[in-house]
This record gives C-alpha cells, sequence and structure tokens, in this order.
C-alpha cells in the first residue's frame, strides 16, 4: 500500500470526521476523479498560502465545501437521456452511442461495455471525444426516441 | 529569446450574446477570476459595455470615480483625450496606451507575482460610438483598439472582453479581435435565438476575416423544477450542439450582484455554494481554449 496513501488516510482520521461526512468524501473523490480531486486539493492550497502571506485568515473553516462536487455531471446526464428519458435498455443505448461515434471518430477503437456500470463505460468514452460531443450524440438519440411538442420559438 | 522560447500569443475571448440578460456579466467576472486562480493564468478582463456593469460588479463606486478622474478606462483605450465633440473622434490618434496606463491590478498570485488579474474598466462614455454612424470616422478607433488587445496577447495570456449585446461598432472591434466567443444562453426560448443571430452576424460580417470559435455555455438553469427542453433543443442541434459545453451554471444568490457586497463572486462567504460547478467549467473552457 502507498505511503502517501496510507499518510492521508491517518490525516482523515485524526480530524475526526465522522463516518458519514468519510463516506461523502470517497463518494465525492470516486465521482470526480482522481485528477480532478489532485487539482482540487492544489486549488485549496493556492488558496491558504496566498491568504497565510496576506495575514492570515480563517477562511479554510468559513469556506469549507460542504457540497463539495468539482466533478461534471455528464455520465449521469447520458445516462439520464437514455435511460430513463428515451427508456432505451442499456445494450440499446450502448449499440447506438457506439454506432454513432463510430461514424465520427471511425479510426478511434470504442471501448467495450464496462463491467462496472453504464456511467463507467461513459467515462472510458471521454477518452476518444469530449463531453459537449458525447451529450450531443445522446441528446439526438434521445430525440429519436422521445416525440415532445415542439416549441414555437427554436433554432432555425 | 529564442523561436522555441518564445511565449505563446494569449487567447481573446470575447463574452457575447446579441441577447441581453443571459448572464454576460457574470460569466465574465466570476468565471474568469476563477480561470485566472484556478489554472493560474494571467487574465485582463476589458468592460467593453457602455453600462460598464462589469466594473460597477468588481469596483466601488469611490474607486471608480477616482480611476475615471484618472482617464484609466476603456475610452483611453480607444482615443486620447481631445476628441473635439461627442459626434467626433480625434483625427490624430497616436499608439495606444500600455495595459498598466488604463488598467487596475485586481489580484496577483503572491509567489507568482507575474500571474495577475488586471481590470480595464468600462466608460459610459463608450456610448458616443453608437451615436456616430459614419463607420469611417471610427476606423482610426478600431485600429487602436486592435493594437492594444494585440499588445495585451503578447502580454498576457486570457483577455476577456465583456460586450454589449447589440450588433454596433463595439461589437464588431470585439469580433474582430476576438480568438473565441463565449455565447452564455439561457434555457429560455428567446436566448436560442440571439445565438443564431449572433452566428449569422460573425459569418456574414466580411470584416471578421478570422471566424472566432463559438462556446456556447448554458446559464441559469434552475436546480429545481427545470425544464430541459431547451437544453435538449440546444444540445440535438447539429451546429450549435458539439459546441455547447457540457458544464453549465445554475442559478444561485451568490452569483447575482447584491447590495452591499462589491466584488467577485467566488471571493464571498458562500462561494462554496458556486466554486465546483465554476471549477468545471473552467476546466472544460480551458481545455476548448487551448490554455489547460
Amino acid at each position: 500500500m502507498r505511503r502517501s496513501y496510507q499518510k492521508i488516510c491517518a490525516l482523515l482520521a485524526a480530524a475526526d470526521f465522522d463516518e458519514r461526512e468519510i463516506w461523502e468524501f470517497v463518494e465525492a473523490v470516486h465521482k470526480a476523479g482522481p485528477s480532478e480531486v489532485a487539482r482540487y486539493v492544489i486549488h485549496i492550497r493556492h488558496m491558504l498560502m496566498s491568504e497565510m502571506k496576506n495575514g492570515g485568515s480563517d477562511w479554510y473553516i468559513r469556506k469549507r465545501p460542504s457540497n463539495f462536487e468539482p466533478s461534471s455531471e455528464t455520465e449521469e446526464k447520458i445516462a439520464h437521456l437514455l435511460l430513463e428519458d428515451a427508456g432505451l435498455p442499456k445494450y440499446v443505448a450502448i449499440t447506438r452511442l457506439t454506432q454513432e461515434l463510430k461514424k465520427r471518430h471511425p479510426s478511434e477503437p470504442i471501448p467495450s461495455e464496462s463491467r462496472k456500470g453504464f456511467t463507467s463505460w461513459i467515462r472510458k468514452l471521454l477518452a476518444i471525444t469530449s463531453e459537449s460531443e458525447l451529450l450531443h450524440v445522446a441528446t439526438r438519440i434521445r430525440n429519436e426516441f422521445v416525440h415532445e411538442r415542439p416549441s414555437d420559438w427554436h433554432l432555425k | 529569446m529564442s523561436k522555441s522560447e518564445k511565449k505563446k500569443k494569449g487567447v481573446v475571448v470575447a463574452v457575447l450574446n446579441m441577447k441581453g440578460g443571459v448572464g454576460k456579466t457574470t460569466i465574465s467576472a466570476h468565471v474568469f477570476r476563477h480561470l485566472y486562480h484556478y489554472l493560474l493564468k494571467s487574465v485582463v478582463l476589458v468592460d467593453f459595455d457602455p453600462q460598464f456593469n462589469l466594473t460597477q460588479t468588481v469596483i466601488a463606486q469611490t474607486a471608480y470615480e477616482k480611476l475615471k478622474a484618472d482617464k484609466r478606462t476603456i475610452l483611453s483605450v480607444m482615443e486620447d483625450h481631445s476628441a473635439p465633440s461627442i459626434f467626433k473622434v480625434s483625427t490624430d490618434l497616436g499608439p495606444p496606451p500600455t495595459l498598466d496606463e488604463v488598467s487596475i491590478k485586481m489580484r496577483h498570485i503572491v509567489k507568482s507575482p507575474e500571474i495577475c488579474l488586471h481590470l480595464v474598466p468600462g466608460d459610459f462614455d463608450m456610448a458616443r460610438y453608437s451615436l456616430i454612424n459614419d463607420s469611417k470616422v471610427l476606423l482610426p478607433v478600431k485600429k487602436r483598439f486592435l493594437q492594444f488587445i494585440e499588445q495585451l496577447q503578447n502580454e498576457k495570456d486570457v483577455v476577456c472582453i465583456d460586450c454589449n449585446p447589440s450588433s454596433s461598432f463595439m461589437t464588431l472591434c470585439a469580433l474582430q479581435a476576438a480568438t473565441h466567443v463565449v455565447v452564455p444562453v439561457r434555457p429560455d426560448r428567446y436566448s436560442l435565438l440571439g445565438l443564431k443571430m449572433l452566428d449569422r452576424f460573425i459569418t456574414e460580417m466580411p470584416e471578421i476575416a478570422h471566424k472566432p470559435k463559438l462556446i456556447i455555455l448554458l446559464n441559469g438553469i434552475k436546480s429545481q423544477q427545470y425544464d430541459p427542453a431547451v437544453e435538449n433543443s440546444l444540445r440535438s442541434d447539429p451546429q450549435f450542439g458539439p459546441s455547447t459545453m457540457a458544464a453549465s451554471l445554475h442559478m444561485s444568490k451568490v452569483l447575482e450582484a447584491s447590495q452591499g457586497y462589491t466584488g467577485f463572486a467566488t471571493d464571498k462567504k458562500q462561494s462554496w455554494r458556486v466554486t465546483p460547478q465554476i471549477t468545471s467549467i473552467v476546466n472544460e473552457l480551458g481545455k476548448s481554449l487551448g490554455i489547460a
């Protein structure tokens, strides 16, 4: 086990968080992903150092981010669009997304379905396309299956 | 300095939508202030709207009056101070001023003071450019503005121009200078029309030789009882969907202008309510701008 991992766990243990807070933190880290969490910690360090240089303050107490959610919600959004809004079975959603991405990125290998679940597979897709393009594709697929009354003012 | 060591030119981002009230100033102030600190980039905010709401958001009135008296506003970028009348501009304009002559340093990173956040304050007198009909008269003014922005590109990482919502001379200046346009769109049916009009303006205006890249940012998303119809329409659009950022800005009192507070939302006591979502926006925006 890595020493840095043990040290940070010991730090959390010493900070006297209750069990619920520790679970919330672990879930938030899982949702955000490693690079986002590392960036966020470095960002807080910059702010703390800047505050201390300017005479110090209780910034870290006042601004404790209790609803810490630095990650984008793209995976959940796509799952909602395809599985809930459009009511597609997972394998159909995966097949349709794969087809669309193959058209747009013919030279890129599309990752196969993840054992860890649908949102985890979506996260893998972000290696070959941007979040905005993935949302665009998912919304177009969703619209094929959901027939809404069109707005009287729309993009022309 | 060798060629390989030469500093990469900064990006110029015009924050613009032809429709008003979509959050241009909110995004210019709070997203770009956070971008400076989170991505550690030197950022210049340029208040290019005669209503100068960006300036009023972050600078107190007394401080602004002193800046105005010292001629440290955007108006000094456009012209020197010998304009003969409100309907005329000086014919013999010299080179543009330096950033330090017309700006105020709002923040800097203590350990790396070269990374800083500047503001070029706005000026109500810019409204006079809407009153001059002869575009030839304004050519030297535009040239001086474009020279100033080019100077900034050579010195800084990001120049953010908070524009006014009209197809005016000022909009044209901003679009000619811009490498990117961030278009705030509210999830209401009218905002989409402003987006289409802006795209036509950029495409069809011959003066805009280098078409800036559009980046669409949804702003004012309700946390509860949100109807995603407009968002779905935008995201599925073949032209605008792929340019619409995945991250969006939710409605929050922290982002609203309030009596008794002058400054950036991410410096407020309740900033933790908005900082994570602004961080997501900054991460994605940084990638789109090629600076992250």
